[in-house]
């Protein structure tokens, strides 16, 4: 059986721009507030937005409102994730990250403090990255109980293809069985798969530079429910 | 034919969450009870039957195994022959029991399914259970199901030069054995041969290059021709860019080591970009090959699920449709890991189905697709 992935198209997007899926320019400046980084400004909201889709406004559950109303809110700031930041800031350098004392965050730095948030950082960040050099777009999965939802073009034109649940060689056992199977039924009432991504790292592993991520290593599964009734009477009778 | 009568149900029992770990308080007592009654009065209905409608079988002590006397109805998915005589799994016998086909006798006597439950399935907690169930389920709605035999298929098309070099090199890269009918093809030896030369020729390449080229030429010219062939088709194989190519099922490739997220990569968001993309490919996939010193799991297949269409014949089996691993109530899913290993442990590679059994017994399956 051949594997095809869900790519489902939204209504109402409009396919005529072809938007670059990377922002570049100038870096701008996000607060790391402790949880997530923060962009303020009009200007450097819609940079970073329209170019990749990155990050949530705080006012809103998706897009921030000045993308859909058009309306300039000042107190609307535009958050992005660790991994997002992370990869904005050191891996396209678009991002200058300070902490609440204005003060630049270097990227080892800016590691332990996420993983103090996050004690799989690490792994997730590398499963960005990987996703990300295939050119999805990534956001957040916590509403359907996932890592993260990756979308072909962006949440504006396509569904969600794929739920990613990073895990790695060790907690696999730890993922009870209800778990997946709860992971996989809201995957399939909402037409997306389930994509495991199995993180494998060295015993040692140092992250003083980018280039250190490149000893994680990735598996992918895919887990799909098989309707073993409809199959069976889906073949068709051949005498 | 059986009279149903249409049990009352306390409604109350019915709503909320399933139970399915004894509480052992007195409601439950009650409750279990009335259950108890209802279940005896419905089976002190009086029943009609026809007596020669099911087939009859005994217990083979000596064999540990249920021999068919006289057969009834349509016998044949069932069954396995030995010294001459048929017998049934502890599965089928079960099955057929439940389907009121059969008769089970214990040294001439008639055995109740109850018996026949704690017989066939033992008294103590086994994977025989689950293996039941599942059987009992996928035969019920339409599959047949077979014990697993990790034998190969082969076509009868004579194998060519070119399903050797395919065999020789999934031997290598991802540790399948060779099939029999390649071995002892004419063309295996010379093939392997040509290989192992390959080998040497690309690994020897980069320090003595010149010395290679001059070789090169002087080798038979014919000979050359296959060279390339056979060495362009290994690195399709690493990179497998050519999913089209029809290939015969025997020797096709197992874990193709293909990311399924790679299809963005014709998009004209990707091409534009593709520098900059190229710029973090940092994390890479794993290699499946190198995991196999980790601590994985013996998991076992236990059935070879066939579809009724397929022109199922018990002697003569083709290859199944699916291959069955059952998972009991606490077992964790398999790892990527595990179900590589798995996969490729099969001598003739079909995909697997997962089949996890729940608290309350419910079935369900899962394809799982891996890189």
């Amino acid at each position: 059986m051949l594997f095809t992935p869900i790519i489902k198209q939204k209504k109402g997007g409009n396919k005529s721009s072809l938007l670059p899926p990377l922002p570049d320019g100038s870096p701008v400046i996000g607060v790391f507030t402790g949880i997530s980084v923060e962009v303020c400004g009009a200007e450097d909201i819609r940079k970073i937005y329209e170019n990749g889709f990155f990050g949530k406004g705080s006012k809103s559950r998706g897009a921030p409102k000045l993308i859909t109303t058009g309306t300039i809110d000042d107190t609307e700031s535009l958050s992005l994730e660790l991994e997002e930041s992370a990869f904005l800031a050191y891996f396209l350098g678009i991002l200058c990250i300070h902490d609440i004392q204005c003060n630049e965050m270097q990227y080892r730095e800016f590691l332990e403090a996420a993983k103090n948030v996050n004690s799989h950082f690490l792994e997730c960040l590398g499963s960005y990255l990987y996703l990300k050099s295939k050119g999805w777009i990534i956001k957040s999965g916590i509403k359907f109980g996932g890592n993260f939802l990756i979308y072909k073009r962006g949440p504006r034109y396509n569904h969600a293809s794929f739920i990613i649940f990073v895990h790695t060689k060790s907690d696999i056992k730890d993922i009870s069985i209800k778990d997946l199977k709860g992971l996989q039924r809201i995957a399939e009432t909402s037409d997306k798969d389930v994509l495991l991504l199995e993180v494998s790292k060295p015993n040692v592993l140092t992250y003083n530079t980018i280039s250190d991520l490149a000893a994680l290593k990735i598996s992918e599964t895919i887990i799909r429910r098989f309707n073993s009734t409809s199959f069976v009477q889906s073949q068709k009778i051949t005498k | 034919m059986e009279k149903m009568s249409t049990a009352k149900v306390d409604k109350q029992s019915q709503s909320g969450l399933k139970r399915t770990v004894p509480e052992g308080t007195v409601e439950e007592a009650l409750e279990l009870n009335k259950l108890y009654d209802d279940l005896r009065k419905q089976l002190s209905l009086p029943r009609t039957d026809r007596l020669g409608g099911r087939a009859l079988a005994t217990w083979d002590p000596d064999e540990k195994a249920v021999h068919v006397l006289r057969k009834d109805g349509k016998f044949g998915n069932f069954g396995y022959s030995h010294g001459g005589r048929l017998y049934l799994e502890y599965y089928e016998a079960l099955y057929l029991l439940e389907m009121n086909r059969l008769q089970l006798e214990y040294h001439s006597m008639i055995m109740s399914i109850e018996q026949a439950y704690l017989l066939l399935l033992g008294e103590t907690a086994t994977p025989k259970c689950n293996e039941y169930l599942v059987y009992a389920h996928l035969t019920r709605i339409g599959y047949i199901l077979v014990r697993h035999q990790n034998i190969p298929y082969y076509d009868k098309i004579e194998p060519t030069e070119e399903d050797c070099a395919w065999a020789l090199a999934l031997n290598v890269i991802n540790n399948r054995a060779i099939p029999e009918n390649v071995k002892k093809s004419p063309h295996f030896v010379k093939v392997k041969k040509e290989m192992k030369q390959i080998k040497e020729c690309i690994t020897k390449q980069q320090v003595q290059e010149q010395q290679q080229l001059s070789e090169a030429d002087s080798s038979t010219i014919n000979f050359n021709g296959k060279i390339i062939s056979t060495g362009k088709r290994k690195v399709t194989i690493d990179e497998s860019e050519n999913p089209t190519e029809a290939k015969r099922r025997c020797l096709e490739v197992a874990s193709s080591q293909k990311s399924f997220l790679d299809c963005l990569k014709d998009e004209p968001e990707y091409k534009q970009f593709q520098a900059t993309f190229a710029k973090f490919d940092i994390v890479q996939m794993g290699d499946t090959t190198i995991n196999t010193e980790d601590e994985v799991r013996s998991l076992h297949i236990a059935f070879d699920l066939y579809l009724h269409n397929n022109g199922f014949k018990k002697r003569s089996p083709k290859p199944p449709t699916f291959r069955l691993l059952i998972l009991g109530v606490h077992e964790p899913f398999p790892t990527h890991a595990e179900i590589t290993n798995i996969y490729n442990l099969q001598k003739y590679p079909v995909p697997i189905l997962v089949v996890s059994v729940g608290e309350s017994k419910q079935i369900q399956a899962f394809v799982y697709y891996f890189s």
